[in-house]
């Protein structure tokens, strides 16, 4: 056993981090270090700096635009990029639909969409929840009937994130009605332009703009669009989901938020000296620095199995258990540490209006903001009661 | 022993819990949050009708405080009546302001804290300096509830001593419009008005020094605790609110063909809820109770006791209510954000959980 990183690693992490440093926009990387969700076209900015750099999709295989980096240079890849305040990439572009096409698309499909992804150029976003198709999302009920050499859909997905952005969409929808719920799935591609698609906004608690409402009435698709078999799209869904669990672990945005926090407990005071200098307080942060040091070796530990070809152990899912509670409880302690401060309703570009300009000391700004929004992350992308219930049928099997 | 509440009381209790029901659904609040000011005038006069605005006897402000959390008033009432109209009360109200906000007439602000501070109230940089004829007025104070509405503000400032000093504290009444004062308005996160405000040289007379010069802090010290039970009891009213609405959602909510509440696994975590929100409420009963206790350490402990309950309550409630209620819980729609957002002041506002541990942990090593 060796804890430390090899030099081939140690070296590679100095390089990406030279990468970010040099190449990340000071505008971007201070409105995520803020806490603020990206805009678009900071996302986009990003984007095209990666792909210059041919590290856009380092999960791809190299043949598709990939790096063949090993899954330890990608824990490091992220961790970096997190840590130097890169704002993510788009997962549903780049984790979700490019490696759903390169697994189960066909070369047509490939061709398609997979140069337009790593272009920049074409945005997605996933239309899996419904109304009532939400921790049980074998329930979904959005209609496709074939007719002819087209795909008719009707239904309603809602939580679409960033749908607004979105020129295509990939949608699970029901083919077949009778049998397993799950039997009678299937994933069909889609351009969010087509007649009969229509997006409402649905604003967050915090008032951001990230979930909508997609209703498609009557949506006609190209048979073509078709990933994989008809009635076989729940099998593709879950495929998706097997590498990406470990970077749902946010090991690289919880360190930095931890440091973000000793950063602003050195600032903040209490008692008439600085937050940082109360035994209380600093105990506090000594648990924190347990709860990340525990999930960084933890993910590290699978991703050593699993590079060396023993495969993920299902458990895995227990890092985004632990992650998004841990990056939850670092956000709002980071309010807490604000006193006051972390009260004020703060918004990021509406700095005109009145009643939100910026409010107090900097490193307050979008604090509030944030914790709001991490409310989501154990609520999204299987919530984390489904997450215990995989956990458990795997313990107990 | 007697948790009944006197027939007074439970007619107060009644009277603003039909208010609740019959004035103010969503629609209505959202027209006050989005009034000028943050608030509605009609509804203020009609509690100033009620005679809701006069009232000040702990128990009562605490039915009255309980109903309107249970509503998610947005009208200032706690930064007019607990706060401001209690320093008034306290110091003998020589401007004959307390009639003037019963009747609805006036709005008030306590301008107490500063970006120092945290939650301490002798942490206090503002000056006042005595002059011929009166006083001089200099510093800065944030998040004052209510300030960008007041016409009064009640100021603290040393007036000897040095930062951080017990003594050495004074009131003093303010008009909001004097020359010098500033204020910068914000909202806060769960929608009520507030603002920074700064005092640069604000010539005030002699009248304006509301009590003892210099011996401020106790009278401070018990008007905040009274304040911080008044919005702990608005916090039972939230929390009681998330409790049933949860409980309903989940029986009402069908995933894998049958309602959610059929899972134990969320039983048991609404039974937390629930339990976490009745310790609240003795809790906060007992430090309410004890606001008029002569015995200042019997008084922080049981006070302290209840904010530290319903600070964790009101986190774990709040929490728990959206993370049951999934997506839906996460939306301005829903107003179960909106109850989540008032807690999560509630819990902040006069102390966090930290700070009111420590006030404890000192007691106990007096």
């Amino acid at each position: 056993m060796n804890l430390k990183e090899t030099a081939e690693d140690r070296a590679f992490r100095l390089a990406v981090r030279e990468f970010v440093q040099r190449e990340l926009p000071a505008d971007i990387r201070k409105h995520n270090e803020e806490g603020w969700e990206p805009e678009k076209d900071e996302m986009a900015r990003w984007h095209r700096i990666l792909a210059r750099q041919g590290w856009l999709a380092p999960s791809w295989p190299k043949d598709y635009g990939g790096t063949g980096w090993t899954l330890m240079q990608r824990h490091i890849f992220e961790e970096e990029c997190a840590l130097n305040y890169c704002p993510p990439v788009h997962i549903f572009n780049i984790a979700m639909i490019g490696p759903i096409l390169i697994e189960y698309g066909t070369e047509a499909q490939k061709q398609r969409y997979l140069p337009k992804i790593l272009d920049v150029e074409e945005w997605w976003c996933q239309g899996y929840s419904e109304p009532d198709a939400g921790s049980d999302l074998a329930a979904l009920k959005t209609d496709a009937r074939l007719e002819g050499d087209h795909y008719i859909v009707n239904g309603t997905k809602v939580w679409t994130s960033l749908a607004h952005w979105a020129t295509h969409i990939f949608c699970l929808v029901r083919t077949k009605k009778d049998g397993k719920p799950q039997e009678g799935i299937s994933f069909l591609l889609m351009d969010m332009t087509a007649r009969g698609t229509s997006i409402q906004p649905i604003p967050t608690l915090n008032g951001q703009h990230i979930f909508n409402q997609v209703v498609f009435e009557n949506v006609r698709v190209p048979k073509e669009n078709l990933i994989h078999r008809e009635n076989e799209g729940w099998t593709v869904a879950k495929s998706l989901l097997d590498h990406e669990r470990l970077f749902l672990a946010r090991v690289g945005d919880n360190k930095k938020r931890l440091q973000r926090l000793k950063d602003i407990a050195r600032k903040e005071l209490a008692h008439g000296k600085p937050l940082i200098e109360h035994d209380w307080f600093r105990r506090k942060l000594a648990q924190y620095e347990v709860r990340v040091r525990a999930l960084d070796l933890t993910v590290l530990r699978f991703i050593a199995k699993a590079d060396s070809g023993q495969g993920l152990d299902p458990s895995v899912t227990m890092l985004k258990l632990a992650g998004t509670e841990l990056l939850q409880d670092l956000l709002q302690e980071t309010v807490d540490a604000l006193g006051y401060y972390g009260l004020p309703f703060q918004q990021h570009g509406i700095a005109n209006d009145e009643l939100a300009p910026p409010f107090g000391p900097e490193h307050a700004i979008g604090a509030s903001n944030a914790r709001f929004r991490s409310r989501a992350f154990t609520i999204a992308g299987g919530g984390s009661e489904i997450q215990h219930n995989i956990m458990a049928k795997h313990l107990l099997k | 022993m007697d948790f009944d509440l006197s027939d007074e009381q439970r007619m107060l209790d009644d009277g603003a819990r039909r208010f609740i029901a019959q004035r103010y659904d969503l629609t209505a609040r959202r027209r006050s949050v989005e009034s000028v000011g943050g608030f509605s005038r009609d509804i203020w006069k009609t509690f100033a009708q009620l005679g809701w605005l006069d009232v000040n006897q702990p128990v009562d402000l605490m039915v009255m405080m309980e109903r309107l959390g249970h509503g998610l008033v947005v009208e200032p009432y706690l930064a007019n009546v607990a706060l401001a109209g209690g320093l008034l009360e306290r110091t003998g109200d020589p401007a004959m302001l307390l009639p003037r906000l019963g009747a609805g007439e006036v709005q008030l602000a306590a301008a107490i804290a500063e970006p120092q501070a945290r939650f301490d109230l002798h942490d206090i940089v503002t000056q006042a300096k005595p002059t011929s004829d009166g006083w001089l007025l200099s510093g800065a104070k944030t998040l004052v509830l209510n300030a960008p509405n007041a016409d009064w503000l009640v100021v603290v400032a040393r007036t000897s001593g040095a930062l951080r000093d017990a003594s050495g504290l004074s009131l003093f009444l303010v008009p909001a419009k004097a020359a010098g004062v500033e204020i910068r308005p914000i909202r806060t996160q769960d929608d009520f008005p507030a603002g920074d405000v700064r005092l640069t040289d604000v010539v005030v007379g002699k009248g304006a020094l509301l009590g003892a010069r210099d011996e401020a802090l106790p009278t401070l010290q018990r008007v905040v605790d009274g304040a911080m039970m008044a919005d702990a009891a608005y916090a039972l009213g939230c929390m009681d609110y998330l409790v049933a609405a949860t409980a309903d959602y989940l029986k009402t909510r069908k995933q894998f063909g049958k309602p959610l509440a059929t899972f134990q696994v969320l039983q048991h975590r609404l039974v937390q809820m629930h339990a976490a929100l009745e310790e609240a409420r003795s809790l906060v009963i007992g430090g309410t109770l004890a606001l008029d206790d002569e015995d200042a350490a019997e008084r922080l402990a049981a006070v302290s006791s209840a904010k530290v309950q319903v600070n964790q309550a009101a986190r774990l409630i709040g929490q728990e209510a959206i993370q049951m209620h999934g997506g839906i819980g996460m939306t301005d729609a829903l107003i179960v954000g909106n109850y989540y957002k008032r807690l999560l002041s509630v819990s902040t506002l006069f102390g966090d959980t930290d700070h009111h541990l420590g006030r404890l942990a000192d007691k106990i090593a007096a």
